[in-house]
């Protein structure tokens, strides 16, 4: 996989390939925007910033594209490294204190009222920052221990103990709530 | 001692179930409306580009334009200083004389920086 998104430089050689086409751009965001626009509304509880944190996803994948133009014959990791910049640019925003998660109520029409048995933005509020990210990853983009640690940094052995911390919080909720036994 | 009966792994499926199927309809109710248009990502890549290349061009300008004013500065305080002793201002203080690696190094600083104005001209004929 190719470097983190943070730091690092292009080389003369990297920096001689074609940019990526307006048009091979499109097809790249339909096929990936809508996933890491889930993952973002769940891992900082806004829409608005999400929103805002996904344009920045692929702005910096725009502006790195010529050193990472092999990763374009691997969606997969392509994917992968999307998600990898949207944890950084996550993690940036809650160390610069620009917002808590969740401190802020959601905006009208942003809290999807189902009719789902779970209130998963309550049981999203009862997370870590953290948890929330890898058990949305697990769950919801049905990555496996390797390609979440590929997609947050952590390593395989953190992802495992954080999983399984996140996973017996949640069953806790479940059960509190009186969803599960 | 008594220790707490962990669960078999088993028993917490159907949880997961549940909380595979809540966590999936919650991302398609929030992601109904779709991302921002394409074009507007485009649009701030593009920008953002531009600025860094505007950035990257102006590097250099910049190390011309300091090294301009230093060059500058010095020459008027040396020049402020012999003026006040050819008019018999400043008796006390002592003659301004230049020693011979700092008068280089003006004339090497004011020539790289009249290089640089005309390597500029030159690049912006092109």
């Amino acid at each position: 996989m190719a470097n983190p998104p943070c730091g690092g430089s292009l080389t003369p050689a990297a920096a001689a390939i074609e940019p990526i086409g307006e048009a091979a751009f499109e097809i790249l965001y339909e096929a990936t925007a809508r996933p890491i626009l889930g993952y973002l509304i769940a891992a900082c509880g806004r829409r608005d910033v999400a929103e805002d944190l996904l344009q920045e996803t692929f702005c910096r994948l725009l502006l790195r594209w010529p050193s990472l133009a092999s990763l374009d014959a691997d969606p997969p990791a392509l994917r992968r490294y999307l998600f990898r910049i949207a944890t950084n640019l996550l993690r940036d925003r809650w160390r610069s204190g620009a917002g808590e998660p969740f401190a802020e109520p959601p905006e009208q029409g942003i809290a999807p009222n189902l009719d789902a048995a779970v209130d998963v933005q309550a049981l999203l509020r009862q997370l870590r920052p953290r948890e929330r990210q890898l058990l949305w990853l697990a769950y919801v983009e049905d990555m496996d221990h390797a390609e979440i640690a590929a997609s947050t940094g952590l390593s395989r052995l953190s992802v495992r103990t954080l999983l399984f911390r996140a996973r017996a919080r949640a069953r806790q909720f479940l059960s509190r709530e009186g969803v599960t036994s | 001692m008594n220790r707490p009966v962990q669960p078999p792994v088993h028993a917490t499926v159907p949880a997961d179930d549940l909380l595979r199927q809540s966590l999936r309809a919650y991302a398609a109710a929030v992601t109904a409306g779709g991302p921002v248009p394409v074009s507007l990502v485009w649009f701030r890549a593009e920008r953002r580009r531009r600025a860094l290349a505007l950035r990257r061009a102006q590097r250099p300008v910049r190390i011309m334009q300091l090294i301009g004013l230093l060059c500058a500065l010095l020459a008027a305080a040396w020049g402020g200083a012999r003026f006040i002793h050819l008019a018999g201002l400043g008796t006390l203080l002592p003659r301004p004389n230049l020693a011979e690696p700092f008068l280089l190094l003006l004339i090497a600083g004011s020539g790289l920086v009249l290089l640089g104005c005309c390597g500029m001209l030159l690049a912006s004929r092109q």
